[in-house]
This record gives C-alpha cells, sequence and structure tokens, in this order.
C-alpha cells in the first residue's frame, strides 16, 4: 500500500479549459473507478471524484483501497486546484485514512512526486497540450465496457506512461494507462471498471488538522519530493 | 439456329450464376453491416450511481458504521508485521528448495 502512496499524485484531470469556468466542465460527484494492478503490490481499486467544483476552484479526491490481500487499507486524498491564466494550479491537499477521525493537511512538499512524471506535466491541462503525444487511435476495451481512444504516450525520468483518452468524451475520460520504467513502483495499469456519479466527497477540508508527526513519518518513508 | 440457342443457355447461365453471385456478395454485405452495428450499439462505458455514499467497501467497516479504531502508528505496524511475514515465506521457500534440490 505504501508504494501506491506516490501514484496517488497522480491526478486524472483532463480539461478543455480555455476560457470555460470550471462549474461548466465539472460536476460535483461524477468520476471515475479504476482497477490498479501491478506485479509488485496488491491489486487496488482507485476512485477520482469531482469532491467540489465551483467557478474557478476544483477539489479532486481520490480513493484507494487493495482489493485483494489479507489486510484491507483504504485511503484518501483531496486536492484543490484553482484556475489560473493557463493550467491549473495545484493549492492544497489532505489525507485520510479509515482510521482517522478528521483528515490531516499535507504540506506543499507532498503535493508533488518525483518518483514519477509530475502531474503538471500532462495530467493537468487540455487535450490541446497534450497532441504532442499523441500516438493514434484504437478501440479498447477495458472492464467498464468498449470505446474509440486516443492513446498518448509520455516519457520522462526512466519512466513511459501510455494512457488511453475516449474519443468525444467531455471532460476526457482515462479509460487505460500502462505505466511502466526501471523502477517497481513505475509498473502498474489501470483500468476503468466504471464511470460514476453522485459519489459522496469524504474529506472536509474545513475541518482538516495540520499534518501529525506519525502521518508525516508515513509519508516520509516514501519520498514524494 | 444451334448456334442460337447455344449462345442463349451460356448466356442464361452465365447471367444466372454472376445474380447468384451478386446475392452471396449481398448476403455476405448484410451480415458485415449486421456485425459493425452489433459492435457499434456494444460500444460505451458503464455508469454508476453512488447516491451520494463513498466508493469505500462497506465490508470494510464494522457494524456501527465507523472503521476500527487504530491510528497510523499502528498502521506502519502492520505493515511492517507483514513484511517479516513476506521474509519469512521467501526463507521457507529458499529451505524447502535446498531440501527438495539435496533429496531430502
Amino acid at each position: 500500500m505504501k508504494k501506491v502512496y506516490s501514484l496517488l499524485f497522480f491526478v486524472f484531470l483532463f480539461s478543455s479549459l480555455n476560457a470555460q469556468e470550471l462549474s461548466t466542465i465539472y460536476k460535483e460527484g461524477n468520476g471515475h473507478i479504476y482497477k490498479m494492478t501491478s506485479p509488485h503490490f496488491t491489486e487496488n481499486q482507485v476512485s477520482i471524484y469531482n469532491a467540489k467544483v465551483e467557478k474557478n476552484k476544483l477539489w479532486i479526491e481520490i480513493y484507494i483501497e487493495n482489493t485483494t490481500g489479507f489486510i484491507k487499507l483504504g485511503m484518501w486524498q483531496q486536492f484543490e486546484f484553482e484556475k489560473g491564466k493557463g493550467a491549473l494550479s495545484l493549492n492544497a491537499g489532505y489525507i485520510k485514512t479509515k482510521e482517522m477521525d478528521v483528515s490531516e493537511k499535507l504540506p506543499k512538499s507532498h503535493l508533488a512526486g518525483s518518483r514519477s512524471l509530475k502531474m503538471t506535466q500532462f495530467l493537468v491541462g487540455s487535450e490541446e497540450d497534450i497532441k504532442k503525444y499523441y500516438k493514434g487511435t484504437e478501440e479498447v476495451t477495458v472492464p467498464a465496457g468498449t470505446v474509440d481512444a486516443k492513446r498518448y504516450q509520455v516519457k520522462g525520468d526512466g519512466q513511459t506512461i501510455d494512457f488511453w483518452l475516449a474519443v468525444d468524451s467531455k471532460p476526457l475520460t482515462m479509460v487505460k494507462l500502462v505505466s511502466q520504467g526501471k523502477k517497481k513502483v513505475h509498473a502498474y495499469t489501470m483500468e476503468l471498471v466504471t464511470l460514476a456519479t453522485n459519489i459522496g466527497a469524504v474529506i472536509d477540508p474545513k475541518k482538516a488538522k495540520p499534518l501529525s508527526e506519525s502521518m508525516r513519518k508515513m509519508l516520509e518513508e516514501t519520498p514524494l519530493n | 439456329m444451334k448456334l442460337i440457342i447455344v449462345f442463349l443457355v451460356l448466356n442464361f447461365s452465365v447471367y444466372s450464376q454472376s445474380n447468384e453471385e451478386l446475392m452471396k456478395k449481398l448476403e455476405s454485405l448484410q451480415q458485415r453491416i449486421d456485425h459493425l452495428e452489433g459492435k457499434k450499439k456494444k460500444k460505451g462505458l458503464k455508469t454508476t450511481d453512488f447516491g451520494g455514499k463513498s466508493t469505500s467497501n462497506p465490508t470494510m467497516q464494522n457494524s456501527s458504521g465507523k472503521a476500527p479504531a487504530a491510528t497510523p502508528e499502528q498502521m506502519k505496524q502492520i505493515m511492517d508485521a507483514l513484511k517479516k511475514g513476506d521474509k519469512y515465506i521467501k526463507d521457507r521457500d529458499k529451505l524447502l528448495k535446498e531440501l527438495d534440490e539435496e533429496g531430502l
């Protein structure tokens, strides 16, 4: 589960930003549920959804829990994005496990991963921004169904990521992602299990406490910076 | 006269043969269209309505709906214990392999 922490910082947030307000693109409670498999850790279910949407702000919540293995663990993370002139900027992050009563605020140093490609490289932005990574359109079958999808490939820091975005989806829907690289943490596949509506957010940023020492230690064991 | 009859018979048989081929081709095209339409209909993605609830697996929670109390520190201990468990299994497998190789 620990190995997965850094992967959580991949926020699958695609949009056609331009001049549009975020509230016209994203709907509160809507999201995607993925199955994440890897030869190096247990199978996980990853839910990524819009916790809250405002005109120029968006709160994305990610929930990850292992679907195999003896002990079941679950963890939420929430990120606050703000629309500026160009791509979205990441303002704040929160973390909560099933065992915690209230969430804790992540320090800025934990908001971006270094062991993986940075999300700002391709995961936050418009389709226009990722055009240069386009490799072709293919029919893709995942647990959620079969669709025509555009395949993109990004490389960096010894990691190669191929991802497929459903054609004509709005906001853009990632149906599949295959990551490969030298490090174990780079080897994983994500497939869309279902699109989701009306998901209830778990983290309330207003009630979040500062990061506790125990959580800080746990995060430091998997350096994210 | 004989020549005309031969010509007509040949002509008719060629016509019926080409007609038959056309019908077969038409049938195969129709099948292809049906196949493609069927395939097209199957395309799409499943959507699930969570009705305002979390995507968290409810079986992971106890009957009160609240997760059992365990601090992040305890979680770390569990992870360490799992690591030790992994090491034990690896050592055991190694020993069994060695014993197997020695023919014991």
